[in-house]
């Protein structure tokens, strides 16, 4: 009764999703903190933008994909990167940006220039927060993968929502036990790498 | 255009349902949650592994949380109103709980010096130091609810989900957008009254 | 409005018996014995680390003692409920502790009402601390403590710590985090307060000057042990050890007394103490606040017009600096400090204005210094 393939199949549809999301969003969140740092005007709008749209709950989001960008893949990942990016431009924004000033100072003394200053000076600093902030990004991506089978992008998500219409309780739980699984172990890898990085700093 | 969702899809009764959730839920949560917090204030030895249980609840994607409480709760209303809580739990218990512990020392020290048994501290002293903190992660709670009444919406709790769920089925661009737009409306709103609140707390007990 | 819990209405005398408080492998307190008599201030002095702040929070059980004990008024101190006996006893501390989240009123009624005092009670013994601390009880009684300056604050916290009229003052460098001038101030009204309430005070500190100034008897601790116990004057006259006639550097002083000016001594006059005759009172007590200080010069064009403390511009909020300024010692840098300080002793006064041509600095009265004249 229960077909592995498809399960396999959903899960590694998931984890795609969620990872690509995951992925591109770092690649533009980190630039997008770094040029904040020395924008003020950008970081305000951006630090604004941040608090309010994490409010908004996640379903609601995925759905205002649709009218924008169809159904399908690629408006899942849209999705998914519309929540995690901000929290994760955040996090790194002010892991970057609160620095304190004594270090800021002698690093300014003995001549270091303001890229010198951020590779060595602002990024060790700021690795604490920014693995946080993805960490809390992988799990949040992690969620809204599922919801994004609504949206036509396949994964666990697909299953559950096939299960609950044909009352198929089993085939419910083919899709959602998996999710946990993968829940919980990305929770317990994060927090095993999270607590070797401070130990470091 | 914005009329005509409203009426069809009765958009005013879904956001009554909606908010009644949520605030029916935020009681649970807040009362559940501060007990915690308090509870694990006086057995300190016990937080850790509470509230990682707590943590790993957090992890799960709510619309797993809300499908695994079906087979006991049924579809509807209850299911999303125990998912809400569950998942808004973490935060209230361990803002309360840190808030309570967290309090200054030389505050703790006079109280005690003073001649305040750890109860009258407890009262007068962690207590009211603790709420702008407990206000905080009560704020977070108030944003995860509203996702996850808004996901009940896909199990017939009512609210404004099944609005959105309808529109994505039936492919209707103007019903996603005026619902979808309407409901983050709503969050930033509740959120900001939340924020207000907060900021009112630290203000009256905070200690900068 | 009496507490169900008065222990002892005076003290008569505490014991402290041969005490020990040890953590780990490290001896905080070494088998210290003392006894403090009804009535007096005794000062702890001594270098960090000593003990002193360890012993006096033997006294109110803050910290339990491993060996040996104390008793008050005969009763060792074990046989009481140690949440009762320290409402029987006031504390102050260098941080002063005040509650952020509570006015002035309830800062210092919290026991109060926790014992059940009705409200009446309670704004009427409040209002009769404040005056005794010199803070004018209409403007502060509903003040936060944010927004008090720390000399205010430290006030409160004295306040607080005598609103049950407990026979028995623990402090703990109470004026230690304060602008040396505003120290001394404090230290002068302290003496005064003292005076009226006639209560067993023991004070510690590390601050000599401080000791002598306010002491009645003075115990000299080192590394957990007790040097020297006595008076200010058989102290100086006979210090037990090297480290005492160090500490009380009574060899150097008197070598130099001769030779040290009222320039060698003096404090340099900041900015922050400058004051025009032509500003009001008001400007003047927000400048104060901002500064931490209670205490300001007044020039006229940069000639001197007189000395002004805090406490006489809250009694005369709308007057202008001109006509409020008090008359102090005046001194020439180059004068000898044991004249300085024979003058202030004979007035009276803890504090003078060093002037050549203009004002250049403020002496305080060293009190170690006046006894050796």
């Amino acid at each position: 009764m229960i077909n592995y393939n498809i399960i396999l199949n959903a899960v590694g549809q998931h984890l795609f999703l969620a990872y690509s999301a995951l992925i591109i969003s770092i690649i533009i969140a980190i630039p997008l903190a770094v040029l904040s740092l020395y924008n003020r005007y950008l970081a305000s709008i951006l630090l604004l933008f941040a608090n309010l749209i994490q409010a908004i709950p996640s379903f609601a989001v995925v759905a205002i994909v649709v009218p924008l960008l169809g159904i399908g893949f690629k408006p899942a990942i849209f999705a998914i990167i519309l929540r995690i990016i901000l929290p994760l431009f955040k996090n790194t924004f002010t892991g970057l940006r609160d620095v304190e000033f004594i270090y800021l100072d002698s690093a300014r003394g003995i001549g270091l220039n303001q890229w010198e200053i951020l590779r060595y000076i602002r990024f060790p600093h700021a690795f604490p927060a920014i693995f946080a902030g993805i960490k809390f990004s992988a799990v949040i991506a992690n969620s809204v993968a599922i919801l994004t089978s609504l949206i036509g992008a396949g994964g666990l998500g697909e299953l559950i929502f096939e299960g609950l219409t044909n009352f198929n309780i089993p085939k419910v739980l083919t899709g959602a036990i998996p999710a946990i699984i993968i829940a919980i172990l990305l929770d317990v890898s994060f927090s095993l790498i999270e607590k070797r990085i401070t130990l470091k700093y | 255009m914005i009329a005509q969702v409203w009426k069809t899809q009765q958009l005013t009764i879904k956001t009554v349902e909606h908010l009644s959730m949520v605030f029916m839920a935020l009681l649970f949560i807040i009362i559940i949650g501060v007990t915690i917090g308090v509870f694990l204030y006086n057995k300190k030895n016990l937080s850790d592994i509470v509230l990682n249980i707590l943590n790993v609840i957090e992890t799960i994607p709510e619309l797993v949380l809300l499908v695994i409480l079906m087979p006991f709760f049924g579809i509807g209303f209850k299911p999303t109103l125990v998912a809400s809580i569950l998942y808004s739990i973490l935060p209230v218990a361990r803002n309360t709980y840190v808030g309570l512990t967290q309090v200054d020392r030389q505050y703790l020290e006079s109280a005690r010096a003073m001649g305040l048994s750890e109860r009258e501290i407890l009262w007068n002293i962690r207590i009211p130091l603790a709420l702008p903190m407990i206000a905080a992660g009560i704020r977070i709670a108030i944003v995860f609810t509203m996702g996850v009444v808004t996901l009940g919406g896909l199990i017939a709790a009512g609210g404004l989900g099944g609005p959105i769920q309808t529109g994505i089925h039936l492919y209707d661009k103007d019903i996603i957008l005026v619902t979808g737009l309407w409901i983050g409306i709503l969050a930033v709103l509740v959120d900001s009254i939340g924020s207000w609140v907060e900021r009112y707390l630290n203000r009256r007990y905070g200690y900068d | 409005m009496t507490s169900s819990h008065h222990f002892f209405k005076k003290i008569k005398e505490i014991n402290i018996d041969s005490v020990t408080k040890k953590y780990g492998s490290i001896t905080a307190v070494k088998e210290v014995s003392l006894e403090i008599q009804g009535g007096e201030l005794l000062i702890l002095l001594g270098p960090s680390g000593c003990g002193k702040t360890t012993l006096l929070r033997m006294i109110n059980r803050l910290v339990e003692i491993d060996e040996g004990n104390i008793s008050i008024n005969g009763q060792d101190i074990q046989d009481f409920n140690p949440v009762l006996l320290r409402k029987n006893i006031g504390y102050v501390i260098q941080q002063i502790g005040l509650f952020p989240h509570m006015t002035v009123k309830e800062n210092i009624g919290l026991v109060p009402k926790l014992e059940g005092w009705s409200e009446k009670e309670i704004t009427g013994k409040v209002r009769d601390l404040l005056e005794l601390v010199s803070l004018p009880p209409d403007q502060f009684i509903n003040r936060r403590p944010k927004q008090l300056s720390g000399g205010q604050q430290q006030r409160i916290g004295l306040a607080r710590a005598m609103v049950m009229d407990s026979p028995l003052l623990l402090m703990d460098e109470p004026f230690g985090a304060l602008d040396p001038i505003l120290r001394k101030q404090l230290q002068e009204e302290f003496i005064s307060i003292k005076e009226k309430l006639q209560r067993t005070i023991i004070f510690v500190t590390h601050d000599i000057e401080e000791a002598f100034r306010l002491g009645d008897r003075i115990a000299i601790l080192k590394d957990g042990q007790l040097i020297q116990l006595a008076t200010k004057n058989e102290l100086l006259v006979n210090p037990a050890n090297d480290f005492i006639s160090d500490i009380v550097d009574s060899k150097q002083k008197f070598r130099h007394l001769d030779n040290l000016t009222v320039q060698d001594m003096m404090l340099p006059l900041e900015e922050k103490y400058i004051f025009r005759v032509s500003q009001t009172a008001e400007s003047a007590i927000k400048k104060m606040r901002d500064a931490e200080i209670e205490f300001g010069i007044v020039l006229e064009n940069h000639e001197y017009r007189g000395t002004i403390t805090l406490n006489q511009l809250y009694a005369n909020p709308d007057k202008i600096l001109g006509k409020l300024s008090l008359e102090v010692p005046l001194f020439h840098p180059d004068e000898s400090v044991a004249v300085a300080m024979d003058v202030m002793k004979k007035n009276n006064q803890f504090i003078g204005v060093v002037k050549k041509n203009k004002p250049e600095g403020i002496l305080l009265a060293d009190e170690l210094l006046s006894r050796l004249i």
